[in-house]
């Protein structure tokens, strides 16, 4: 028998025979079908679990770089409240002190024009004792400057007025609820026009923990602050929103 | 049965198309899985571990060829993985079985006779039979199949040969 017929006799003989296995393999395969099923899922599941565990920190990276800046926001926002404070007690108290002076030198040292007027044709026309017209000045003086100081209320109050009634296109642009806006505006209009009324002055409520009141409040307490602040802003935020707000308010107020 | 819409099933892990596709196709994969398998339980892990293959990567046929050469080729593959998990060497055997099987019977079919004989040879020389005689493989893809040299392959097949030669002309001088 040759190489090649022994070949090709199994080969014949063998090839297409059927034998057909057990019933019970197909079960075992399915089995093993299932299992290698649930295999794939768990990869998914553990790919997914990278995922979220990304997103997470990813999240919580965000949150405290916009604390963090929120934070720095309020914190510049109360040293410039403080500072304004200071400025504003400041000023009302050498005014009070001025006017609680004794009247005699008061014209000596703040020497108005119609205090001079008064002074010459005082002198001229009546020739009184100095003492006697020094006393005039003195009171002409002091309701002058207290005349004045009611003109510079009044301004103020005008001021305040303005910016109550310009507050609201404001709050339009933003799309905030009005009350949000006047609320959280008020604090900076306050520490400027209230301060000159000590027995108007309400104490400060302590400020919202909402961050969105606090990057508000910062808005606000900027617009105080010299222009070169307004500009510091539009160059560095990145934020349209902010930057619109504080434009416009200073476009309104000048 | 129209087969090629079986295995579109089977494409989409439908179950049903894919016990359609092992109905159709496992009487003739367990025999060629009998044909490398010491034993019927090998046979059978082989003949699992093949279709659970044939479903789960049902995207490695590319349709060139028939569906039923690819099916067996993965048999086969699996059978001589299965080898080399159990550390079977494909090494010269020095003892041969020397007595002729006694179970060899007059009544028993053809069939039955040839695969008796075959499982009688020695690991080695059956899987190298099988893959050049029946399968039809070359010596060079057996080698890099089985991980030996062509000659080795070559030698095995010749020895094969002449083990299976013996035993069918002592069957013949029996039955004459």
């Amino acid at each position: 028998m040759k190489d090649n017929e022994l070949d090709d006799f199994f080969k014949e003989s063998l090839k297409d025979e059927e034998i057909t296995p057990n019933n019970l393999l197909w079960e075992r395969i399915e089995q093993q079908l299932d299992e290698q099923k649930i295999i794939p899922i768990k990869r998914a599941s553990k790919k997914w679990q990278g995922y979220s565990i990304a997103a997470s920190i990813a999240l919580i990276l965000g949150i405290s770089v916009m604390f963090y800046q929120s934070q720095q926001e309020l914190s510049l926002e109360n040293n410039a409240q403080i500072l304004t404070e200071e400025k504003n007690s400041k000023v009302p108290s050498e005014i009070t002190e001025e006017s609680l002076q004794t009247p005699t030198e008061l014209p000596k040292k703040v020497p108005s024009p119609q205090s001079l007027l008064a002074n010459v044709t005082s002198a001229k026309v009546s020739r009184s004792p100095t003492r006697d017209a020094n006393h005039s000045q003195a009171r002409e003086a002091r309701s002058k400057e207290e005349q004045h100081i009611d003109y510079q209320e009044n301004n103020y109050t005008e001021t305040a007025i303005k910016q109550k009634k310009l507050a609201p296109p404001i709050a339009l642009e933003v799309s905030i609820p009005r009350h949000l806006v006047m609320t959280d505006m008020e604090p900076s209009t306050q520490s400027m026009v209230l301060s000159e009324y000590p027995e108007m002055s309400t104490p400060r409520s302590a400020p919202r923990a909402n961050l969105f009141t606090k990057v508000l409040n910062a808005v606000a307490s900027t617009i105080d602050i010299a222009p070169d602040k307004n500009l510091r802003f539009s160059n560095d935020e990145e934020g349209t929103l902010r930057i619109n707000l504080v434009s416009t308010y200073t476009i309104h107020t000048n | 049965m129209n087969i090629d819409s079986v295995w579109q099933g089977c494409k989409h892990a439908d179950r049903k198309a894919q016990q359609q596709l092992y109905q159709y196709f496992s009487p003739k994969m367990f025999a060629v899985c009998l044909r490398y398998a010491k034993d019927y339980a090998e046979a059978e892990d082989i003949l699992q571990t093949g279709f659970v293959k044939v479903f789960t990567k049902h995207e490695l046929y590319d349709g060139r060829g028939s569906l039923e050469g690819w099916i067996r080729r993965i048999m086969v593959n699996v059978a001589i993985e299965h080898f080399r998990k159990h550390k079977m060497q494909f090494v010269d055997v020095d003892h041969e079985a020397d007595t002729l099987t006694s179970s060899l019977q007059a009544d028993q079919s053809h069939y039955q006779d040839l695969m008796q004989l075959i499982n009688q040879l020695p690991v080695g020389y059956k899987t190298i039979f099988n893959l050049y005689a029946i399968e039809g493989y070359s010596h060079k893809e057996i080698a890099s199949m089985l991980q030996i040299s062509e000659g080795n392959s070559k030698s095995q097949l010749s020895r094969a040969r002449d083990w299976l030669k013996v035993r069918i002309i002592k069957e013949e001088n029996l039955g004459s």
